[in-house]
């Protein structure tokens, strides 16, 4: 016969973490302020929650653990018992902590924002500093077809010899969700020329992550297949604005139009990149887009040169009521304000860079780079390992 | 076949049992199915690990939400998430991780495939490589015991019968008269199961029942010899095991009928034990993904990070479009400007609209025009702190602030001071105690002005008198030999200081409502908290006031109480 203690202990096994794994929670239609969660648990039991799509916390253990119950909309009284089973604490620790830490996620759901390291005192991490399982978005280049007319150089469409099928996109997109992956963006080449773009779309949104579409917006001028698109539940899209082509106005104006009958559920940013063509009349697109009820700009240069008025537009946009957006997959998307302001600091802190950590590009026939126009082959999503394609993103293959 | 028929009592595989995990589709949904069939095949394999091939077929009722997750039971914790394969109607499916609700099990999301309601699926579930989960027959060393009982749902979920298929495929290269089959589950229609070889030469015993139900706990059960597989991947029963005695039951037990002086230690071994085994608690802790410093705000927008005082903030405009010869002072108290045409060059956007506000007579229309300039000032500046540390920001712009005074403070000369001073008077302004230190840096001598004084302070004959006395500039000559206007560095002090309180009184008329007027458009409180978790308690967050941004409005609330 073993001895008690042995006996015991082997009876009582370790209470381990919670579970590795994605969890997602969406405020019902009916919820004014229309949110998502998406909570990964990572393998050594800490947890990235992640707000919107947009706002990145990285939680200890117990924070993960809270958040889980959050995210599962446990009862209070059961976090409570079930933390308290589960940790060496007291309840009115746990009481405590719980109410206090439900309040700062609400808190940083609901007040537009609001800046949790000076008001909720979070620490702040430097974007990307940290390896986590998995990215925070992929970027699906559906296709590098173009639409007729458009110069054919403004895609690598030499880098690939075929498009992906549906059901291939779809099985790309499971393993995406199952990897952990909370957000993806279509893009191209132009994703519209997918025929089977709102399907996937639909089928992304149906597990639970959230969907950006990155197109030149024409196709979105058609009121029947913008609807459809927006049925299909994409979360926000982002038009690359063509100044000089009428249709680009014409799908924004569209797109104001759809977005107030469907109660405001579709964030909508435009992309300007400033050239030598247009920098002179940046101030005046700006101001037009403004006009036209858009309320987010992207901005880039493809010029190194162009910084200097790149920035200067950045602040004519900080005076309209525009919101600058940046990190977006978009071609010179690392000449954006942000990225060209960091640079300039002498003393700046260490950065790093999105591709590659927080962000992966899947090309029309499934091989995986770290960013647009990074041409660093990672593996292809359909026939390699996951682990193996993260491994090697993350440096470690 | 020619196989022993074996009897086993409950208690020797009683431990193990209490191992094997409910399966319950996740909580906090209707769920209502039926199970028509389940259909499981557990491969013993001769490397002592358990493979399961798990087939689920569910109809859901229609008044229920669908069938989005399956969690399945496992024997134990000795199993990996990675060793799994699922479908769904032929379906691959790639959501297969641990349970959070079975304790140890596996929670297949089902995700698109899910069952809606009303309608029928097959779900296919396999796992290779659990330990841990062979015994020593109690009857006979010589032999292990493989016992096994099908992950079962919760009743409130189940109707119906199932028609349950339980197959072992013993370890490989066995000979038929060597394992036992143990009894069927009691009320089966067969008290012995099937005996056959399976494709691979296998046995294989097979247990049906065609009316069984998908909520109770059936047990299987066989025993093969030890030799069969690696004698370290049996384990031996220990004496609690052997008895069939729960030794949480004992405890329990023994409190209740008074031997607990006899056993006082196991009680405080087995709280202990409990404590041991739970994870340690940190408070929970967030870090947010943010860059740092954000630097080349002007120090009118540095202003407005560092909650300074309204008519302070709009003073500084006054001194930069001054400065930067767009406007003229032409009458101190009440305050009027004359507007420079045409526009220098360079103003920014909220330069303009400060001008656009001064150009209008009527004071009401006045004040709610700067009101608009301010509001749309401190959106401005949330929007370009946006992604930077505000906390890391200010303390930036303290320093620099500190900086310009020790740069004012180490010239040597009157006019050297007096130079320095002027190119980083408008970071000067931001001190707190602007006034105080000004009169210290200059107690002993004069200030030169800047060359854009006198737009600012028109000649002494129209200047009217403020609070505070203001001498008249007084001249001396410069090296070139034009003579630079001065003031004792007190009266220059009283003068800024002087500036601020006419702005405050003949533009901006009451500062707290001006104030307020501005800040419940930047700062509108915070909704209240809609979570259901609010109990009432005090929050762990640091916020002092209800800021929402960029925090000229922390500033704002604070300045008719003395800044």
């Amino acid at each position: 016969m073993n001895k008690p203690d042995n006996f015991i202990s082997k009876m009582f096994a370790p209470i381990k973490p919670l579970s590795p794994g994605i969890y997602h929670y969406q405020a019902p239609p009916d919820n004014p302020d229309n949110y998502r969660l998406h909570l990964r648990i990572e393998p050594d039991g800490n947890g990235l929650l992640v707000i919107n799509a947009s706002t990145v916390l990285h939680l200890n253990q117990t924070a993960a653990e809270y958040a889980y119950h959050i995210v599962n909309q446990t009862p209070e009284k059961e976090v409570i018992s079930s933390v308290k089973r589960r940790y060496r604490t007291k309840r009115e620790e746990v009481i405590n902590d719980f109410t206090s830490f439900s309040k700062q996620i609400d808190l940083l759901i609901h007040t537009i924002d609001l800046e949790p390291v000076s008001y909720l005192e979070f620490e702040r991490q430097a974007p990307y500093s940290r390896q986590t399982s998995a990215p925070y978005r992929l970027d699906c280049a559906l296709t590098y077809r173009l639409p007729e007319g458009a110069s054919q150089d403004a895609a690598p469409i030499k880098r690939v010899d075929r498009e992906l099928s549906t059901e291939e996109w779809k099985s790309i997109i499971d393993r995406s969700w199952a990897a952990g992956i909370p957000h993806l963006i279509f893009t191209g080449g132009e994703p519209t020329l997918r025929e089977d773009l709102v399907e996937l779309i639909a089928y992304a949104e149906s597990l639970g992550q959230v969907t950006g579409l990155l197109t030149n917006g024409i196709k979105l001028g058609d009121t029947k297949y913008l609807q459809a698109v927006l049925e299909a539940g994409l979360d926000h899209v982002m038009i690359l604005l063509e100044p000089d082509h009428d249709a680009s106005w014409d799908s924004l104006a569209s797109f104001s139009y759809w977005k107030e009958t469907l109660d405001d559920d579709i964030f909508v940013c435009v992309h300007l990149t400033i050239t030598s063509n247009n920098h002179a009349a940046a101030f005046e697109l700006v101001d037009k887009l403004a006009q036209a009820g858009v309320s987010a700009i992207s901005l880039s240069t493809n010029d190194p040169a162009l910084t200097s008025q790149l920035e200067e537009v950045r602040e004519h946009v900080d005076e309209q009521d525009i919101e600058l957006i940046w990190d977006i997959p978009v071609p010179y998307s690392n000449l954006n304000p942000v990225a060209l302001e960091l640079e300039l600091d002498d003393d700046k802190e260490e950065t790093f860079q999105g591709a590659g950590r927080a962000w992966l590009y899947v090309e029309p026939d499934g091989d995986v780079l770290p960013g647009q126009g990074i041409n660093h082959l990672l593996g292809n999503f359909l026939n390699d390992q996951w682990e193996s394609i993260w491994a090697k993103a993350s440096g470690h293959d | 076949m020619n196989t022993k028929k074996k009897q086993r009592v409950l208690s020797i595989i009683f431990a193990f049992i209490l191992l094997f995990s409910l399966a319950v589709p996740v909580l906090a949904q209707t769920y209502a199915f039926r199970l028509d069939r389940q259909t499981v095949h557990a491969y013993w394999e001769s490397d002592g690990t358990l493979s399961l091939q798990y087939e689920f077929v569910f109809s859901n009722e229609s008044y229920a939400d669908p069938i989005d997750y399956v969690d399945v039971g496992m024997p134990n914790e000795n199993f990996s998430s990675g060793l799994t394969y699922a479908e769904v109607n032929g379906t691959e499916i790639y959501h297969i991780t641990r349970s959070a609700y079975v304790e140890h099990g596996i929670e297949l999301g089902l995700g698109s495939m899910a069952i809606p309601p009303g309608q029928t699926g097959t779900v296919y579930f396999e796992i290779d490589g659990i330990t841990d989960v062979l015994y020593f027959d109690s009857d006979d060393d010589g032999y292990a015991s493989a016992v096994f009982s099908p992950t079962w749902f919760g009743s409130e979920y189940v109707n119906g019968s199932t028609d349950l298929t339980v197959i072992f495929h013993l370890p490989p290269g066995l000979s038929p008269d060597v394992p036992r089959w143990h009894k069927s589950p009691r009320g089966w229609p067969e008290e012995e199961p099937v005996s056959y070889f399976d494709d691979q030469g296998r046995i294989v015993y097979e247990w049906r029942n065609l009316n069984a139900n998908g909520y109770t706990q059936y047990l299987f059960g066989a025993s093969f010899p030890a030799e069969s597989v690696p004698s370290n991947t049996i384990i031996k029963p220990t004496f609690w095991e052997n008895i069939g005695i729960d030794p949480d039951d004992v405890f329990a037990g023994l409190c209740v009928t008074g031997f607990l002086s006899l056993f006082i230690a196991i009680p405080v071994i087995s709280i202990r034990s409990s404590n041991k085994r739970k994870l340690k608690y940190l408070p929970p802790k967030l870090a947010m993904e943010g860059h740092g410093i954000k630097r080349g705000l002007t120090s009118i927008q540095a202003a407005i990070l560092l909650e300074q005082p309204m008519e302070k903030i709009m003073t500084m405009v006054l001194f930069a479009v001054v400065k930067k010869g767009a406007a003229k002072v032409t009458k101190r108290d009440p305050l009027e400007l004359e507007i420079i045409k045409p526009k220098p060059e360079g103003l920014r956007g909220y330069e303009l609209d400060f001008l656009a506000g001064m150009k209008e007579t009527a004071k009401a229309k006045r004040s709610k025009t700067l009101q608009a300039m301010m509001v749309q000032l401190v959106k401005s500046v949330t929007k370009s702190m946006k992604g930077f540390s505000q906390k890391e920001t200010r303390r930036y712009y303290e320093k620099i602030i500190k900086k310009a005074w020790s740069q004012v403070e180490a010239s040597d000369t009157p006019q050297v001071k007096s130079e320095m001073y002027e190119k980083v008077m408008e970071w000067t302004m931001l001190d707190d105690n602007y006034d105080d230190r000004t009169r210290r840096t200059f107690q002993d001598t004069p200030v030169f002005l800047p060359t854009w004084w006198g737009s600012y302070s028109p000649s002494p004959a129209s200047r009217t008198s403020g609070p505070k006395p203001v001498s008249a500039p007084t001249s001396r000559p410069t090296p070139g030999g034009t003579r630079m206007p001065q003031l004792p560095g007190s009266d220059f002090a009283a003068s800024v200081v002087t500036g601020v309180e006419t702005f405050a009184s003949s533009v901006v008329g009451n500062v707290n409502d001006f104030t307020s007027g501005v800040t419940k458009k930047t700062n509108p409180l915070p909704k209240p908290s809609k979570s259901s978790y609010s109990s009432g308690r005090s929050s762990g967050g640091g916020s002092s006031c209800a800021c929402a941004c960029a925090c000229a409005g922390c500033a704002c609330a604070c300045a008719g109480g003395g800044r």
